[in-house]
C-alpha cells in the first residue's frame, strides 16, 4: 500500500516539476506590469476563475494557495496545476497594443497527514513584471537622419512558496497556517536599434534583480451546514528585499519593499440541489508601500469582491460530472498608471467569468476550464485595457 | 483503474501541449519616450578622433607579389608620362593533326590549309586607362627569355645567369601583326583581336616559337588584359573544300614587364598594387575618451571608450594619388587585417580580417562591408564596429593591423593614402535602469 502511494505520489512530484518548468517564461496581463511593484496576480484555479474569482468558502478540499486550511480533509495525495492564457489590448493617449500572454498562475500539491492533516507545498503568482515602453525617433548621424527604435522592457516577477499545514477540528471546522517565501527576478533592459541600411550596431543595456521575502498566511474553513461554507484567510509579509545582480550595470543599489497585509473572506451557500453561489472579498494594504515608489506612481490599497454560480447535476453524485459556472468580479487596483502629479487615479478592474467542469474517475480528476472578458482602467486612469483570459486547471487525486 | 489513468494522461498531454503555445508571448507594449523611468533611455553620440589620440604606424612595406602572380596582363605607354609595359607569352602547342567529322565519320589530317587566325585577350576596361589614339602591336620576342624571372631589363635571371634584353622591355623579333585603337581603351571594347595572317599564324604555332610580346605605342595607355589565346580556322586537305575547322590554343605562361618599379611614399600610407604594398599600423584605444553629452555643452564628462558602447566605428582614409602611372585606376579590394607579430615587420604573419561583414540577401553569402576602393572616393571608409567594439572592451585595447590589398597583387595600381587617418565612432552612453 505504502509503495503503491510512494508511486503515486511521486509521478504527481514529477507532473508537478514538468509544469512548474515550463512556467519559467511567465508573462504580463496588463501594461500595469510595469507600474509600481508589479500587477498582482492571483494564485487561483480554473474553478474559482469560473466562478469570478470567488475560490475561498467552497465546499469541501480547496487546493488554492488562498487559504492555508483548504487542503484540510485531503483524501490523498494531489497536485493541482493551473495554465492561464491572456489576450490583451491596450490603449493610451496616442497608442494602442496587443499582447498575449501564458502562465502558471497554480502549482500546489497536499497530502494527507493522519485522518486529519494536511501539508501543502505550492508555488503561486505573486507580482508580474512583464512590460515594456517602446518610442521611434530618428538621430542625425554621419551627416544623415537614422531611424532608431528605442525599448525598455521588464520581465520577471515574484511568486510565492508556501508551505502549509491543515488539520480538521471537526467534521465542520478546519484551521490552517502556512509559511511563504517570496522569491524572484527581473531583467531589465534597454535597448536602441538602429534602422537597417544604416550599417550601425545596436546597443543593449540590462539589469537584473532579485527579489527575496517572508511571510506567513493564517486560514480558517467553516461549514456550519451542509449548505453552507465558510472560510477566512490572512496573510502578511515583511520586506521585500530587491538587490542588483552581481555584474549588472545599473544604478540600483537595492531596497525594501514592504508587502501587504491581505485579508481574504468568502462564502458559499447551496441555494438548490444542484446550484451553489460563491462569494468573496478581499483587501490588501498596498498602501504600506506608498511612500517607497513615488516615482512609479505610488500605491493604495487594493480590493475585490467577486461572486459566482455553480450548476451541477445532482443526479450525477458519485459519477462523472460537468458543472457549469457564471462569476464576475470588481476591484480596485493598487498600482496606476502614471503618477498623481500627471492627474491619473488609480484603476479598477472588472470582468466576467464563465466556467465547465469536468468531474471524473469518482473524483480523482477534475479539469476545469474558465474563459473571462475583462476591462481595466476608469475614469482618469489613463489607461485602458480589455483581455480575453482562459484558465485551464487539472486535478488529481493520488488514490 | 485503467480508465483513470487514461483519464489523467489525456490531460496532462492536453496542458503540456497548451503551455507549448504560450512559448509565443508578446510582452504588453505602450509608446511614448515620456514612459521611459528615468535614465533609461540611451543616447547616441558621434566622436571622429584623430590619429594621434589612437593610432601609430608601424611601418610600410612592398613587394609581396609580382606579375607572375598577378591574373591579369598589362601593356602601357607613357602612361602618367612614365609608365611602360610589355606583354610576353606563349601559347600550348598547336595541334599536329586536326581532327574533323565529315559524313558522319571521324576523320584526322596533319596537312591543313590556313583560312584566319587572331591572338585576342578580354580587356578589363575598369582597370585601363587611355584616350587617345593607341597602337598595339604584336611581335615575336627576338631571343630567348625565362617567363619566371624576366623584367624590363633582363630577359633571364636566375642562378644560372643573367641575360639581360637587347632591347629593354623584350627585344622585338619578327612583326606578326597590329591593332589600331582610334580612341583608346573605349575603342578596345571587352576585347582586342590581333589578325593573323598565313605568315604570322605559321610562325606562332612553330613548335621553336620562342614567344610574342605586345607593346603599344600612340598616345599615353594603360590597358589591363586577360590571357592571350589563339583561335585559327584551318581546312583539312582530306576534307571537302567549303569545310573549315575552328581551332582554338590556350595561353600558356604569360607575363608582363614594367618600368618604373612602383614609387614608395615618405610618409602615405600603401596598400595593394602589383608588389602587394602593405602598412602596419597600430590602434590603441586605451586613453581614448569620449564625452557623455551633446559636443557644446559645457564642462561635459568624458568616459574611457570601453565604458560605452561602440554602434559604429570606421577608419577614414583619405586618398592621395601616387606618381609615376601607378594609381588605381578602377575598384580595388583593400582590407585590414590583423598583425601577430608587429614587431617582425616585413615578415610579420597575417591574421583574419577584421573588416565588418555583411549578408547579401540575395546569394545568402557574406562580404566585407566597403572592402572596395574606388578612385573617386575622396573618403576611403573601413568599417571595424565589430572588431573595434572586441578591441575597446579588452584588457589590452590595443589591435596591430595591417592595410593590404586582398587578393594581394591582384591590382596594378597602388592605393595611397594621406598618413594620419581618422577614427570615426558612434557610441551609445549606457542607460542605467532602476527600480522604483
Amino acid at each position: 500500500m505504502m509503495s503503491r502511494r510512494l508511486r503515486v505520489l511521486s509521478s504527481l512530484l514529477a507532473l508537478g516539476a514538468a509544469l512548474a518548468a515550463g512556467s519559467a517564461p511567465a508573462a504580463a496581463q496588463s501594461l500595469l506590469a510595469g507600474r509600481g511593484l508589479g500587477y498582482p496576480l492571483q494564485p487561483l484555479d480554473a474553478r474559482a476563475r469560473g466562478l469570478g474569482g470567488a475560490g475561498l468558502g467552497l465546499p469541501g478540499v480547496n487546493y488554492s494557495l488562498v487559504n492555508p486550511a483548504g487542503a484540510a480533509g485531503v483524501p490523498a495525495p494531489a497536485i493541482v496545476a493551473t495554465f492561464q492564457s491572456d489576450w490583451l489590448d491596450s490603449r493610451l493617449p496616442g497608442g494602442e497594443s496587443s499582447a498575449s500572454t501564458a502562465r502558471f498562475p497554480l502549482l500546489n500539491a497536499a497530502f494527507p497527514i493522519g485522518e486529519r492533516g494536511a501539508l501543502s507545498v505550492g508555488y503561486g503568482a505573486f507580482l508580474d513584471r512583464h512590460s515594456a515602453v517602446e518610442v521611434s525617433d530618428s538621430l542625425r548621424i554621419g551627416g544623415s537622419n537614422v531611424g532608431v527604435t528605442d525599448r525598455f522592457a521588464t520581465q520577471g516577477g515574484v511568486g510565492r512558496l508556501r508551505i502549509g499545514g491543515a488539520y480538521a477540528l471537526g467534521e465542520r471546522l478546519a484551521v490552517g497556517a502556512a509559511a511563504d517565501l517570496y522569491s524572484g527576478v527581473a531583467r531589465d533592459t534597454v535597448s536602441r536599434v538602429f534602422g537597417t541600411g544604416a550599417g550601425i550596431t545596436s546597443s543593449s543595456f540590462g539589469a537584473d534583480y532579485t527579489f527575496r521575502g517572508l511571510g506567513g498566511a493564517l486560514g480558517v474553513r467553516w461549514a456550519p451546514s451542509a449548505a453552507l461554507s465558510l472560510a477566512a484567510a490572512a496573510s502578511a509579509g515583511g520586506k521585500l528585499e530587491a538587490r542588483r545582480a552581481e555584474g549588472t550595470d545599473s544604478a540600483f543599489a537595492g531596497r525594501s519593499y514592504t508587502l501587504p497585509v491581505t485579508l481574504h473572506a468568502g462564502a458559499s451557500g447551496r441555494v438548490a440541489p444542484g446550484a451553489l453561489v460563491a462569494l468573496s472579498g478581499e483587501w490588501a494594504g498596498w498602501s504600506a508601500a506608498d511612500a517607497e515608489i513615488p516615482a512609479a506612481g505610488g500605491a493604495r490599497d487594493s480590493w475585490a469582491v467577486a461572486g459566482g454560480v455553480e450548476w451541477d447535476d445532482p443526479a450525477r453524485e458519485g459519477r462523472a460530472s460537468y458543472p457549469l459556472r457564471l462569476g464576475g468580479r470588481y476591484a480596485a487596483l493598487p498600482f496606476r498608471w502614471g503618477s498623481a502629479a500627471q492627474g491619473n487615479d488609480f484603476p479598477m478592474e472588472r470582468a466576467v467569468t464563465a466556467g465547465l467542469g469536468a468531474r471524473l474517475a469518482s473524483g480523482a480528476a477534475h479539469a476545469d476550464l474558465a474563459g473571462e472578458r475583462g476591462w481595466r482602467g476608469g475614469t482618469g486612469a489613463t489607461l485602458d485595457e480589455s483581455y480575453w483570459r482562459i484558465t485551464l486547471s487539472l486535478t488529481l487525486l493520488g488514490r | 483503474m485503467r480508465r483513470r489513468f487514461y483519464t489523467g494522461r489525456g490531460l496532462a498531454l492536453a496542458l503540456a501541449a497548451l503551455a507549448g503555445v504560450g512559448c509565443t508571448d508578446r510582452i504588453p507594449t505602450a509608446g511614448g519616450a515620456e514612459l521611459f523611468p528615468g535614465g533609461a533611455r540611451p543616447r547616441t553620440l558621434e566622436v571622429t578622433l584623430p590619429a594621434e589620440s589612437f593610432l601609430q604606424t608601424l611601418g610600410r612595406f612592398s613587394g609581396f607579389s609580382g606579375p607572375r602572380e598577378a591574373g591579369f596582363l598589362l601593356v602601357a605607354n607613357r602612361f602618367e608620362g612614365a609608365l611602360e609595359a610589355n606583354t610576353l607569352g606563349r601559347l600550348t602547342a598547336f595541334p599536329a593533326t586536326i581532327n574533323y567529322s565529315q559524313g558522319g565519320t571521324s576523320r584526322s589530317d596533319s596537312v591543313f590549309g590556313f583560312v584566319q587566325a587572331q591572338l585576342f585577350a578580354a580587356v578589363d576596361t575598369a582597370a585601363s586607362a587611355g584616350t587617345g589614339q593607341v597602337t598595339l602591336q604584336l611581335w615575336e620576342v627576338g631571343q630567348e627569355w625565362d617567363p619566371a624571372t624576366a623584367t624590363w631589363q633582363l630577359a633571364v635571371d636566375t642562378t644560372g645567369g643573367r641575360v639581360a634584353w637587347r632591347t629593354p622591355g623584350g627585344t622585338r623579333g619578327a612583326a606578326l601583326s597590329q591593332l589600331v585603337l582610334p580612341q583608346g581603351v573605349r575603342s578596345a571594347g571587352d576585347t582586342v583581336r590581333f589578325a593573323l595572317d598565313s605568315l604570322a599564324f605559321r610562325r606562332i604555332i612553330r613548335t621553336d616559337f620562342p614567344g610574342f610580346l605586345v607593346t603599344a605605342n600612340g598616345t599615353p595607355v594603360r590597358l589591363q588584359t586577360r590571357s592571350f589565346a589563339l583561335r585559327a580556322s584551318v581546312r583539312p586537305r582530306s576534307a571537302s573544300p567549303d569545310t573549315t575547322i575552328t581551332v582554338s590554343v590556350s595561353p600558356a605562361v604569360q607575363t608582363f614587364v614594367f618600368t618604373p618599379e612602383p614609387p614608395r611614399a615618405e610618409s602615405a600610407w600603401e596598400a595593394g598594387g602589383i608588389r602587394a604594398a602593405r602598412t602596419l599600423f597600430r590602434i590603441d584605444l586605451r586613453n581614448v575618451r569620449v564625452p557623455v553629452c551633446e559636443p557644446g555643452g559645457t564642462a561635459c564628462p568624458t568616459v574611457p571608450l570601453r565604458e560605452v558602447t561602440l554602434n559604429q566605428a570606421a577608419l577614414l582614409l583619405r586618398p592621395t594619388p601616387p606618381p609615376g602611372g601607378f594609381r588605381p585606376i578602377g575598384p580595388m579590394p583593400i582590407l585590414v587585417r590583423r598583425v601577430l607579430e608587429p614587431e617582425l615587420g616585413r615578415r610579420a604573419p597575417l591574421s583574419d580580417v577584421v573588416n565588418d561583414v555583411e549578408l547579401n540577401t540575395e546569394n545568402q553569402a557574406f562580404s566585407y562591408r566597403a572592402g572596395t576602393f574606388v578612385p573617386t572616393d575622396s573618403v576611403y571608409t573601413v568599417p571595424l564596429t565589430a572588431y573595434l567594439s572586441g578591441v575597446a572592451a579588452s584588457d589590452t585595447a590595443v589591435a596591430n593591423l595591417a592595410l593590404l590589398g586582398q587578393p594581394e597583387g591582384a591590382s596594378f595600381g597602388v592605393a595611397w593614402f594621406a598618413p594620419n587617418p581618422r577614427l570615426r565612432i558612434v557610441y551609445t552612453v549606457p542607460a542605467r535602469p532602476s527600480l522604483p
